[in-house]
């Protein structure tokens, strides 16, 4: 109790906590003003201070509240993206023919690098790089320069070693394609933001390329994370793996032996189809000129794409197979029967030559085969009309989508038979006038091997999503275009093809059987609307009584040489027999067919 | 407090009013406790005036001292207690911080030691699928000397051969017409850096843009580098690009290709360069062969090596 409250009590205060009561008194009059005057100036002082608190405390709360909230929300709250990583591409083997890893974009802050060269000293041979271009890059006032793009993770640790300032990374997803070149213009690549832009990575980007994730974290003024906040994480959905049907080691094989071929031909370009005729598996689909997935900015924009597919020619001589097969299954022709051949033959306002001129041959059906007669094609074509021949290259798949889906793909094209002029019989029996691209002649020979029966070709063999699920893309049902057994005697025709007296001897294997047909034709030109330069082609099969590949080689516009057979004919006997090693194919060691091509009488 | 007791000059008054001074002690007591009860004196001392004449005149010197020492004592532990509660309560808060906080820390740590390691298995896997890559398998097996086979033969498992074998022949120095990735690598951070030096790049860098003059700028820097040099040098060996109308008949229809940007025209070195064919080398024909059936056939990342077929 203070003192001045005692004041007019009579007693003194004995036992004031404070000590003794003092003695001397004044006789103030404010006594009994004092304590409720200055209470009252109090309560009125605490309570405007109070309502002054408390209005404010309304208005922050109340009134403005949602808003400060969310901006002090806002402030704190930071989404990051969390990109998914985009799924592989891989081989028949689960080889990596495409992958995502992660990379380091080195960059400088120029203000901060006092002296460029002795940094650049250091940084250059890290990077690999010349010190002196690396120096450029360092000197100046900007904030924000690329020293490096797409750099390794443990280079960018290397450089971390060295601490330099201001030099800084980031990290970027990068596509690699670790076989360079290898089945590039089937995996197709990816732009700049990492989505496809041809072959599988844009055919399948939707499933390549997987959910982005989001992170929401509050995080205080310095950009660290406050550990009790709202922390959410909607984890990024991987993309899926795409796994193609492609052999990698038999397409770099196949692309290398292509390559060599076409720049010793000095041709334009080039195609090659590995397949597996039972399954219709594309084994190895190959091109040139092709480019690097790694650098596709590098290559000619028409190279980019997939010239096996996109690409239509007209087939030639290598067409005869089906025109042959046709009149076999008919019953109208064996492989025995005999035909008089001359070496032109009239028809329409046309007259149709072989290739060479000679005097009238007696060829068998097999004999017209090996030959590569177009007037001995016509004329057994003859056997079955134009209707018949016409159902048969439809059901052979002529002029209808591979059912490969891939991006860009042509069809080709075959005129419907009702709008043949008279001369449209003979040629298109031959092989010209219609046109087909390198996985569909590579299909009609597939049809042969196994047994006659066609099934749809395929590239893509199954995509795994990242929960394990496994999808394998749809085919359509396989036909039976011919019989097994016609389907047989035209192997053996084929055959002769390669044998001694055939124009395919170079494809020969030594120890295996192996059939195939040849074909140089005419090559129809876009750009000019008419015919110019060749395409040689060489079509064939191993081991002939039970094969299992099928190999279909095409180099358009050949300089040097002139004939599938000498063009073709090596590309494919370098292919088939690594192919045959690398499947572990046994030669069957059954005596050859031998058909007779020639008769007497 | 004591003093209004000890003051109390009425006359003797009924137990009611002699609880009313206790309680009124009491409220003194309390009032000299807590400063804030000095507004209720006036009222108080009013009431204990009254009340207190009467009680002296009964009972004069009336104390209460046992309630107050047990109230000091109680008071004591009070605060005691109180204090313990918040020295207990701000320890227990700050060891749930501390754990939380170091949660925190363990959870970023963690998570960065799983960035390294993603990091090290796909620098890793990178590097396998580099050295696996056929072109790059091919190229060692031809510094170690082997040759491709040209005979498939099989070995039956009662030793027999199928197949004809037959010397292999052909040249180890023959260069892949592939470029290795590896050569890839190692050019790309120096191509990047030529590109901004070529294009002087504003500072509000745009990756797109870059990449547009990286492609222009391919041949700018390419010849500075050793393994680039390589690279230009095989990619002068491919047969990829021909001649200058090889490119004419690429007319084709690519429609199913989106181009990746302007300016991607091929002006680099390698576009120019004759056709140069791999055999030009002087062959070195090897005959290792002639003396065994058992050829190494194929050089695939694969293991079609010596094979061996069932028996049949």
């Amino acid at each position: 109790m203070s003192s001045p409250s005692t004041m007019r009590r009579t007693a003194p205060r004995g036992a004031s906590s404070r000590g003794p009561v003092r003695k001397t008194r004044t006789t103030h009059p404010l006594v009994l003003v004092s304590p409720r005057g200055r209470g009252l100036f109090l309560l009125v002082a605490t309570a405007v201070i109070l309502s002054i608190f408390g209005g404010r405390l309304v208005q922050v709360q109340a009134v403005q509240g949602k808003a400060l909230a969310s901006q002090a929300i806002e402030q704190r709250l930071k989404k990051q993206t969390l990109p998914a990583p985009r799924g592989a591409i891989l081989d028949s083997a689960g080889q990596p023919l495409a992958l995502t890893v992660e990379v380091r974009n080195i960059v400088a802050d120029q203000t901060k690098i006092t002296d460029p060269a002795a940094v650049a000293a250091m940084l250059g041979p890290v990077l690999g790089a010349d010190p002196d271009v690396v120096a450029q890059r360092l000197t100046g006032t900007r904030h924000f320069m690329y020293v490096a793009k797409g750099v390794t993770p443990a280079t960018w640790n290397q450089v971390l070693d060295l601490r330099l300032p201001g030099i800084t990374s980031e990290s970027v997803a990068q596509r690699v394609y670790p076989a360079g070149d290898v089945a590039s213009n089937v995996v197709g690549f990816t732009g700049d933001g990492g989505s496809g832009l041809g072959g599988v990575e844009y055919a399948f980007q939707s499933q390549l390329a997987g959910t982005a994730g989001v992170r929401t974290y509050e995080r205080g003024p310095g950009g660290n994370v406050i550990p009790t906040g709202a922390n959410a994480v909607t984890a990024a959905q991987p993309g899926a793996t795409v796994k193609l049907t492609i052999d990698r080691d038999i397409q770099f094989f196949a692309q290398r032996a292509l390559a060599e071929q076409v720049a010793k031909a000095k041709a334009d370009s080039g195609t090659i189809v590995v397949m597996d005729p039972r399954t219709g598996d594309i084994l190895a689909l190959g091109m040139v000129p092709t480019f690097d997935p790694n650098h596709p900015g590098t290559a000619d924009a028409s190279s980019l794409g997939n010239r096996a597919l996109n690409n239509v020619f007209e087939p030639g001589s290598t067409s005869k197979l089906m025109t042959m097969a046709a009149v076999v299954n008919e019953g109208a022709a064996t492989p025995y029967s005999t035909f008089k051949v001359r070496d032109s033959i009239k028809r329409g306002d046309k007259l149709f030559h072989d290739h060479d001129p000679h005097p009238v041959q007696k060829l068998t059906l097999a004999g017209i085969m090996a030959e590569s007669s177009n007037v001995g094609t016509i004329q057994a074509a003859e056997r079955i009309g134009g209707r018949r021949l016409y159902s048969y290259l439809k059901k052979f798949g002529i002029g209808l989508p591979t059912g490969l889906h891939f991006p860009g793909e042509s069809a080709g094209s075959i005129p419907a038979y009702d709008d043949w002029s008279p001369t449209s019989f003979p040629t298109i029996a031959f092989g010209q006038g219609l046109s087909v691209n390198a996985v569909q002649s590579a299909s009609v020979y597939a049809t042969i091997a196994n047994d006659g029966v066609r099934v749809q070709p395929r590239l893509v063999d199954e995509i795994v999503n990242p929960d394990g699920s496994v999808v394998v893309p749809p085919t359509t049902t396989p036909t039976q275009v011919v019989t097994a057994q016609t389907a047989q005697q035209l192997r053996s025709m084929l055959e002769s093809v390669v044998g001694s007296g055939g124009t395919g001897t170079m494809a020969a294997i030594p120890g295996y059987r192996v059939g195939g047909k040849t074909g140089t034709a005419s090559e129809y030109r876009e750009d000019c609307h008419c015919y110019r330069g060749v395409v040689a082609s060489f079509i064939g099969m191993a081991p002939v009584d039970k094969p299992q590949l099928v190999v279909a080689v095409s180099i358009f516009n050949p300089r040097v040489g002139h004939f599938g057979g000498e063009l073709g004919g090596p590309v494919f006997k370098r292919v088939m027999t690594y192919a045959l090693q690398v499947r572990k194919i046994p030669p069957t060691g059954t005596p050859s067919a031998k058909l007779p091509l020639t008769y007497k009488g | 407090m004591s003093a209004t007791a000890r003051n109390l000059d009425g006359v003797a008054a009924d137990p009611a009013a002699e609880l009313e001074a206790v309680e009124l002690a009491y409220l003194d007591e309390l009032a000299d406790a807590d400063h804030a009860a000095d507004f209720a004196r006036p009222v108080g001392t009013e009431y204990a005036t009254r009340g207190a004449r009467k009680l002296k005149a009964a009972r004069p010197n009336l104390r209460m001292v046992s309630p107050l020492r047990a109230e000091r004592a109680s008071r004591g532990m009070f605060a005691l207690i109180v204090t313990a509660l918040l020295i207990v309560g701000m320890v227990v808060i700050l060891v749930i911080n501390t754990t939380i906080a170091q949660g925190a820390f363990t959870v970023s740590e963690l998570q960065a030691q799983q960035a390294t390691l993603t990091q090290q298995e796909q620098a890793l896997s990178r590097s396998i699928a580099a050295a696996a890559a056929p072109d790059a398998l091919e190229q060692k097996a031809r510094d170690m000397g082997m040759i491709p086979s040209e005979s498939p033969v099989f070995l039956n498992p009662d030793g027999s051969i199928v197949g004809k074998p037959k010397p292999a022949r052909g040249s180890t120095s023959q260069p892949p017409l592939l470029r290795t990735p590896a050569d890839v690598t190692s050019a790309e951070a120096v191509d990047n850096a030529a590109s901004g030096v070529a294009q002087g790049l504003p500072p509000d860098y745009d990756p797109a843009a870059a990449d547009a003059a990286q492609r222009q700028a391919q041949s700018f820097n390419e010849p500075r580098l050793g393994p680039s040099v390589t690279a230009a040098q095989r990619a002068a060996s491919m047969p990829v690009t021909l001649s200058a109308d090889a490119a004419v008949a690429a007319s084709t229809s690519t429609s199913g290709v989106v181009a990746p940007a302007t300016g991607a025209t091929n002006t680099s070195a390698s576009s120019k360069a004759p056709a140069k064919l791999p055999h030009t080398s002087t062959p070195k024909v090897t005959s290792q062969w002639s003396d065994t059936v058992i050829a190494v056939s194929g050089l695939s990342s694969g293991d079609a090596g010596l094979t061996a077929v069932p028996a049949r």
